[in-house]
């Protein structure tokens, strides 16, 4: 191997790609310090998030989670040195790209949360479609507690999960709460034995990786940026149901239907 | 025959019923032998409803909107999907039908309570999650099984479903397309209230008779500021200060006020 | 004008200081505190202080005298007006209503007996709501012929979510403590009696975090944030801010050095 690319792979792997069928699953992988995020993470996971978005014919589904034990303990604080103004904008913008990519990105997000999703993790987490949580999980926005105020896009992926008046709450006072709490209040979608969100993720995937990719794709775009006002969700239908009715994959579903076959979908 | 039973026999062949029992009209989708499947011809013909009763009928106080044959709709008809595929201009608006029709649901001047028996899939939970209200039988089911036949998640949503339960699990909802009991439905609050199974349409034309003693312009001014009222801090402000005035103008108001100050019953006449 | 704090029982709204928190009590209790005129001119220019002349308060609790928080508006007060009047009459609560959301302090709710109406409308505004399990909530007005006020429309909807706030506005129909906590409305929900304790620990809770970052974030939730990009742009707006905060940059230094941060606002 070149230097380059030796050099290539040790970069790399911060952020891990592994597949399992369609489904892709995305490393955090900093594990001594519990997947702790610097920038050059960040633009390793935004840059991979994108790629297999955009660019990956082998994977309809992703998962989402961290080395080791945990999660993600946040942003690396030791990384929070005195920046001019326009880099801190630079920087905060670049973070959230990833946020964009998950949310509005064709392939449906299932994250696998052990251990803590503190603070930019805890953002993470709450960006994907569906976060699986061990009982044993520890959630909690930090932030307030070093001064700052809560990014990577929290402050519109928290209160749609939880409502606005619980997420004030975590968000204000870094409140910490368990798998348990998180899947009470809709945090979480389920909670798993602690050492099996992995596997749990990867089975969730799965069933969405089955489903017509090009609906999921449509929805996922129409939920993130249009169907934030009731004529922009409206708007969206018009646009985006006559395609679907003439797709491929619709024909096949209705066939299927009539027929009583189950159907294969190819994404057109 | 009666001139009654002239009329009820002329009305079961109705795609949709209509019905009144006192100030609320009840209207009843009829397509049983497809579960009240929401096809062209039953959407055509329940704008049709809505529009009269919305804005030609001041008798009705409020709507009760249910299904016939113990199921509410069990969504689109996908043997006519399956049958036909209309080319795109002619499609965005059989969609426009659909967005008319949950307008006037949605943004319509008189409250709509869903009674909800059995089957509640695909589109009829569009139409529940329209409603003001939604009356579910304990025992009815609950599946926005768009996605998995390859469609967008339609009739308006998009944007009502996230109203009710909140984005996370609206997304969650509509992305898996899983059936869920009526017990959960409450939970996450896309239903109001449970009710006995068989039983649901009493709740509801119970429910909605309570809006009929209410004033009707308070009611169809309030109906209309929800649509955009809580986009933003602006919007809500501007919308108080523009129309609490006018409420206060009404001769309802003033009725309203008096009898209380009276300590009896008001009586409304919607001016 | 230092002594402003008033306990005296003919103060309509009383405040008193309790450390860093700023109790204010609506007191009207033969009336069930309603919201009359007096009412708000009084809450506003106190909440005004409070919010952003008054240093040593770093949190706010608001709470209802004789064992009630808020009945609504005050009917007696409700006689027919001109139509500018009506206007002019408005702007005050939405003032209140604007302090509370947009200020730069925490606003923490202890709710016992009736929130009716108005009294629905502020405890909706408010950051964090301790309620008795047997308050009685109710959004009134329609009953009336009036359409919510105070803001309720968007504090309302941010808590409970748009569908249940469109019902509660729609069906007037009252619920209790219990439900205002499954449903979002309230935070907490305690013993009946237990409420201004419970409230009085969670001011505490905010007043030991830095207090300029507690404002950004208030001011960022205040923008509505509907969408992912409204997020963003408060973030980018604001983060770098935060970022060259005495506050920030101590708790930075206290996490290298392994000791608790001590915070003083810029």
């Amino acid at each position: 191997m070149s230097e380059k690319q030796t050099a290539e792979n040790e970069v790399t792997s911060l952020i891990e790609v592994t597949r399992e069928g369609p489904v892709a699953i995305v490393t955090l992988n900093n594990p001594k310090r519990r997947n702790a995020m610097g920038r050059q993470m960040r633009q390793l996971l935004r840059d991979t998030m994108h790629r297999l978005m955009v660019d990956d014919p082998d994977s309809r589904a992703i998962v989402l989670t961290g080395a080791g034990e945990h999660f993600c303990a946040g942003a690396d604080i030791s990384e929070m040195t005195k920046r001019t103004i326009l880099q801190s904008r630079e920087i905060l913008a670049e973070s959230c790209v990833v946020v964009r990519e998950m949310q509005a990105g064709p392939k449906p997000v299932v994250a696998a949360v052990e251990g803590v999703a503190f603070g930019a993790g805890l953002s993470l987490a709450v960006a994907t479609d569906y976060v699986v949580a061990a009982s044993t999980a520890r959630f909690c926005a930090a932030f307030l507690r070093v001064g700052l105020i809560p990014d990577t896009g929290i402050l519109w992926t928290l209160p749609k999960r939880i409502g606005m008046a619980r997420a004030r709450e975590m968000l204000s006072l870094a409140t910490e709460i368990d798998g348990n709490k998180a899947v009470k209040i809709h945090l979480a979608n389920e909670v798993v034995e602690p050492g099996t969100a992995r596997a749990k993720a990867i089975e969730v995937a799965r069933g969405l990786a089955d489903l017509p990719p090009l609906g999921m794709a449509l929805l996922k775009d129409a939920l993130t940026n249009a169907a934030t006002t009731m004529e922009g969700a409206l708007k969206a239908e018009i646009d985006y149901q006559p395609i679907l009715r003439r797709s491929k994959d619709h024909q096949a579903a209705c066939k299927a239907f009539m027929e009583k076959t189950t159907p294969v979908f190819t994404g057109e | 025959m009666s001139i009654e039973q002239k009329e009820k026999a002329a009305g079961a062949d109705e795609i949709v019923q209509v019905r009144r029992e006192g100030d609320v009209t009840v209207v009843t989708m009829n397509y049983p032998e497809r579960r009240n499947a929401f096809s062209m011809k039953m959407r055509l013909a329940l704008t049709e409803v809505f529009q009269r009763l919305m804005h030609d009928d001041p008798d009705t106080r409020a709507i009760v909107l249910t299904g016939a044959g113990g199921h509410f709709c069990a969504g689109g008809d996908l043997s006519e999907m399956h049958a036909t595929t209309p080319p795109l201009l002619a499609l965005r608006e059989r969609i426009a039908v659909g967005v008319r029709l949950f307008k006037l649901i949605y943004t319509g001047t008189k409250p709509v309570v869903a009674a909800v028996e059995g089957t509640c899939y695909g589109a009829g939970v569009s139409l529940a999650a329209a409603c003001d209200v939604v009356v579910s039988a304990d025992t009815a089911k609950y599946s926005c099984a768009f996605s998995k036949v390859g469609l967008l998640p339609d009739t308006g949503i998009l944007w009502t479903l996230p109203q009710k339960v909140g984005g996370g699990k609206a997304r969650e909802l509509m992305l898996r397309g899983d059936v869920i009991d009526a017990a959960e439905a409450r939970r996450l609050g896309l239903v109001s209230e449970l009710a006995a199974s068989g039983s649901a349409l009493d709740a509801a034309i119970e429910a909605a008779a309570r809006f009929a003693s209410y004033p009707p312009v308070t009611l169809a001014l309030l109906k209309a500021s929800l649509v955009n009222a809580g986009n933003s801090i602006e919007d809500a402000c501007r919308l108080e200060t523009d129309l609490n005035p006018l409420t206060r103008q009404t001769s309802d108001h003033t009725e309203a006020v008096t009898a209380f100050m009276e300590k009896r019953k008001p009586v409304f006449t919607g001016a | 004008m230092s002594e402003e704090t008033s306990n005296d029982a003919a103060e309509i709204v009383q405040v008193r200081q309790d450390g860093a928190i700023a109790i204010v009590t609506l007191n009207y209790p033969q009336r069930r505190n309603a919201f009359s005129m007096k009412m708000r001119e009084t809450l506003y220019a106190q909440l005004y202080r409070l919010m952003h002349h008054e240093e040593s308060c770093r949190a706010i609790v608001l709470t209802g005298a004789g064992n009630t928080f808020c009945a609504g508006g005050d009917i007696s007060e409700m006689q027919p007006r001109k139509v500018l009047e009506y206007r002019q009459r408005n702007e005050l609560p939405l003032d209140i209503f604007r302090l509370m959301v947009e200020g730069p302090k925490a606003v923490v709710a202890a709710v016992e007996g009736f929130a009716f109406g108005a009294g629905l409308s502020l405890a909706a505004a408010c950051d964090h709501v301790v309620t008795s399990s047997a308050a009685r909530y109710a959004s009134a007005f329609v009953k009336v012929g009036l359409l919510p006020d105070t803001g309720l429309y968007w504090s309302l909807s941010q808590r409970v979510g748009g569908g249940l706030a469109r019902e509660l506005m729609l069906s007037a129909r009252e619920f209790n403590g219990v439900e205002a906590g499954e449903t979002g409305l309230a935070n907490q929900v305690v013993e009946p009696g237990e409420s201004l304790n419970a409230a009085l620990k969670v001011a505490q809770q905010y007043a030991e975090l830095p207090s300029v970052a507690t404002a950004h974030l208030k001011a960022a939730l205040a923008t509505g944030i509907r969408t992912l990009d409204d997020a963003i742009e408060a973030e980018v707006n604001l983060q770098p801010i935060l970022r060259r905060s005495r506050e920030h940059q101590e708790a930075v230094s206290a996490f290298m050095e392994k000791r608790k941060p001590v915070f003083v606002a810029d």
